[in-house]
């Protein structure tokens, strides 16, 4: 039995295993998202942000050590706050929380400050949209950080992705079309080789998505 | 409707970390320790090397620090997790290759106290015998399925 086999069965049997699964990622992933948008604001010291926070400095420190997992919900609502960004807290899949793990990346992570947030501040107004197509023979998976995204692929599929989530976009298995439509400024892409990458940018009335 | 087209930019994917465990005599004191861990530590541990391996500066590697005294000679650092209500301590070292990290020790610490109390002095000795080449590391594989 294979060491993935065994926590698989672990985990499909023993409430603790869940637990500990379960906390383990977001107790990692959670500070690291708090440290990644401080780092991108312009409050960069802790110091900053807890007074924007009005939390202590020392539980900044604290919410950014990994493992940390005494974070309550209205800690983590004062920090959006003081980001100026939403919280969305969700229950998910196992598969659909290790797909998030696996594609976070902290150098990438950014959220569209609410300042920035045309589609909740103005959604009738027409807006920038970024088209990043992607074609080619790729031989690995791509990262596109962006705001919000929907995911055409060639084949028929679309997914549309509302969060700040970092798209893992899958090679295509030939020279297919990947489209992604971002309707923010992607922060980065992290560009596979072998392939072609093209940002178009366009302008779009939201509504008629 | 507007048009223009808008090159971004192109990249490679960044090359992520990869983190060694210290080994001396057979032992791998890594996993020596890392076996002792309640399931929450080797989870958080897990889950921690997965995540830092991604974090292309390591200054901005969530609860790392170089250490003063002895271990900076070393250039010894440390990496903080917390666990079963404790503060667990990383130290390690650069390797000689780029993106390379040994991990030379786990521990934890309350107060002043490390644990084991001799964490410090084992991580320089540790340290110089891997400059020494007489201690030799081993890549510890960080699971992406699970």
């Amino acid at each position: 039995m294979s060491e993935r086999s065994k926590t698989i069965s672990r985990l499909r049997s023993e409430f603790d295993a869940r637990t500990s699964y379960v906390m383990a990622k977001l107790s990692i992933l959670v500070p690291s998202k708090i440290r990644a948008l401080r780092l991108k604001s312009n409050m960069p010291r802790q110091r900053d942000l807890a007074n924007e926070a009005k939390l202590h400095q020392s539980r900044i420190s604290m919410f950014e050590t990994p493992g940390a997992a005494n974070v309550t919900l209205e800690t983590l609502a004062k920090l959006a706050a003081a980001f100026k960004v939403g919280l969305k807290v969700e229950f998910v899949p196992f598969s659909e929380m290790l797909r998030w793990e696996n594609s976070y990346s902290q150098d990438t992570y950014d959220v569209t400050r609410i300042d920035d947030d045309f589609e909740f501040i103005c959604p009738e107004a027409e807006h920038p949209c970024y088209t990043l197509i992607v074609t080619g023979n790729l031989n690995q998976t791509t990262n596109v950080s962006a705001s919000t995204t929907l995911t055409n692929f060639s084949d028929g599929r679309a997914e549309e992705h509302e969060q700040d989530a970092d798209i893992a976009v899958l090679p295509p298995k030939d020279d297919r079309e990947v489209e992604v439509r971002a309707m923010s400024q992607p922060q980065r892409q992290m560009a596979a080789a072998g392939g072609l990458y093209q940002w178009t940018k366009n302008m779009e009335n939201l509504n008629s998505r | 409707m507007q048009n223009h087209k808008k090159v971004i930019f192109l990249s490679q994917p960044a090359l992520r970390w990869s983190f060694f465990d210290y080994r001396e005599g057979g032992a791998n004191r890594i996993e020596e320790w890392y076996l002792g861990l309640s399931q929450e530590g080797k989870d958080k541990f897990d889950a921690l090397l997965k995540n830092t391996q991604k974090i292309d500066n390591h200054l901005q590697w969530g609860g790392f620090k170089y250490l003063k005294g002895k271990p900076k000679e070393e250039h010894i650092w440390q990496l903080d997790f917390i666990a079963d209500k404790r503060q667990y301590r990383l130290l390690g070292v650069f390797g000689s290759i780029r993106k390379q990290a040994v991990l030379l020790l786990g521990c934890y610490h309350k107060g002043d106290v490390y644990t084991p109390k001799e964490a410090l002095e084992t991580a320089c000795k540790r340290a110089k015998a891997l400059r020494e080449k007489r201690a030799t590391t081993y890549e510890r594989k960080i699971k992406n399925d699970i």
